[in-house]
């Protein structure tokens, strides 16, 4: 009986625990997920200075412990990488002259 | 059967001729020197070298009187200096150029047949310092800049003359300069023509926006901002990363490319660099 | 009775009366200018939002610069009578002005959230 109240606690501390663990799996992914967009951004001539910034505060982040921040941050991150690579592909398509110069 | 064959080399070739469907280079600098010419009409094609001091008179009298002592002068010297202190092995970058580089900065950036590609001037005498045995000076600032700004020199009043030869290859740097000119880059999604053509004249916080023509015949530059000189390149990065947008690497293709549309663009208008803006 | 104290108990009560101290004396100055920042109307805001988003290109009353790439912010209101006419131009203008325009788009590419963006469309309302 006493084996099993132990075994029930320990598994009850995986509800209270997997919130900060998942936050530092999460974290991490989002961002490595937001540098290889980055980089899809850089080779289409289109990254953002801010967006390599916002990588490196999330990275500085997780590194001293804070995972929400850091996780906060590389969300940050990759929305904006997201965002130059589609303003870049679009422009690749669509860049025009503005109508105003006459021909 | 022969006739199908006819259409199918037809519609093969169309692809091949297709860069000639596009404004040519010159229809390009017509029309841009048209549209500046009736947004500014008070102002002459060689005005427009003067950029962002053609719009503010009480500026226009300070970088006046720095011209009576221009801050540029020291770079000449010391680029004159550098330009003719042969290398190790005796020749100097003179034996490099045609003329001995003296009244050639103003035909740069030039097509180069050999390589396929744009060739900068800083990339030439970089090409000339390798050929000779020395190691290769950093680009944007510093010795080159200097050595740049002594070319320059004795160019000025010479009218900008790049040319771009009617090949394939040619036209495609320059329309992937004019291409890069016109992408909008950045969190704030401006191009280079969002600040320097309909906005020209205008200021954008305390700072009246130059003219995209006459911008090239004015560097390689001295800045109050950097302390010193830059080349045209160097202008280019700092602008880029202004509005937001990570910096081309400096003389790569693109950014080559760039510099060989922009400077066509100013084809016509005396060379006035070294210059000068505070 | 005991009417005196130790030297030990006296020092420790002159430490609480010290820490106590430093408590309400950091209270009552900090809380004044969390409430000043906090009690910011949206319309304050919104001004602030101008500082960093639109005075480098428009100028208004009261600018801090001078920016004249776009038209000054003057009798908005009435320039702007319907609110999601000035939301979508705040939006992208690009869709809602003219694709060559060369005024950023705030809130496609986020620099403003949604709140931020009623706030400063308060704030040009007053001008």
């Amino acid at each position: 009986m006493k084996k099993i109240n132990i075994f029930m606690g320990i598994l009850s501390l995986t509800f209270i625990f997997p919130p900060a663990v998942s936050a530092v799996e999460s974290s991490k992914s989002v961002l490595s997920e937001s540098k290889i967009l980055f980089k899809k951004a850089d080779k289409l001539q289109g990254a953002w200075v801010t967006t390599w910034k916002l990588i490196k505060k999330a990275e500085a982040a997780i590194k001293k412990g804070n995972q929400k921040e850091g996780l906060k941050l590389a969300k940050k991150a990759r929305s904006e990488a997201r965002m130059s690579i589609e303003q870049a592909e679009e422009q690749l398509k669509n860049w025009v002259e503005p109508p105003y110069i006459e021909r | 059967m022969k006739r199908l064959f006819v259409v199918m080399l037809a519609f093969i070739l169309s692809f091949a001729i297709t860069p000639m469907v596009n404004a040519s280079p010159q229809e390009d600098l017509i029309a841009y020197k048209n549209y500046f010419k009736k947004k500014f009409p008070k102002l002459s094609v060689v005005d427009l070298s003067n950029g962002m001091y053609n719009f503010n008179a009480d500026k226009r009298s300070q970088w006046d009187d720095i011209m009576s002592f221009p801050p540029y002068e020291i770079a000449i010297d010391e680029g004159k200096q550098f330009f003719n202190t042969p290398f190790i092995n005796g020749k100097t970058y003179a034996s490099c150029f045609v003329n001995s580089g003296v009244g050639i900065a103003h035909t740069y950036p030039r097509f180069d047949k050999s390589s396929g590609k744009v060739k900068t001037l800083a990339a030439a005498l970089n090409e000339c310092r390798i050929k000779n045995n020395e190691k290769p000076l950093r680009y944007l600032k510093g010795k080159i800049a200097s050595i740049m700004a002594y070319m320059a020199d004795t160019s000025r009043g010479k009218v900008i003359k790049i040319e771009v030869p009617n090949t394939l290859a040619a036209l495609a740097a320059y329309e992937d300069g004019k291409r890069i000119y016109f992408t909008r880059r950045g969190p704030r999604a401006f191009a280079c023509y969002s600040c320097h053509w309909e906005a020209a004249g205008q200021k954008i916080r305390g700072n009246e926006l130059s003219t995209a023509v006459g911008q090239a015949t004015h560097f390689p530059s001295y800045r109050s901002k950097w302390g010193g000189m830059g080349t045209i390149q160097r202008r280019y990065k700092g602008c880029m990363k202004n509005i937001g947008a990570k910096p081309i690497k400096e003389q790569t293709e693109a950014m080559n490319n760039l510099e060989y549309f922009h400077t066509f663009i100013s084809n016509g208008i005396p060379m006035n660099a070294p210059g000068t803006r505070f | 009775m005991n009417r005196g104290h130790t030297h030990h108990e006296h020092g420790q009560g002159i430490t609480l009366v010290v820490l106590w101290g430093l408590i309400v004396f950091f209270t009552l100055f900090a809380l004044p200018i969390q409430a000043t920042e906090k009690s910011k109307t949206p319309i304050a805001r919104g001004e602030i939002l101008t500082l960093k988003l639109c005075q480098a290109c428009h100028t208004f009353d009261g600018a801090n610069q001078a920016g004249t790439l776009g038209p000054p912010f003057i009798s908005m209101s009435q320039r702007f009578p319907n609110r999601e006419r000035l939301r979508n131009i705040i939006h992208d203008p690009q869709k809602a002005i003219k694709p060559h325009t060369m005024m950023p788009p705030f809130g496609r590419h986020g620099f403003l959230s949604k709140k931020q963006t009623e706030e400063l469309i308060d704030f040009l309302y007053t001008l």
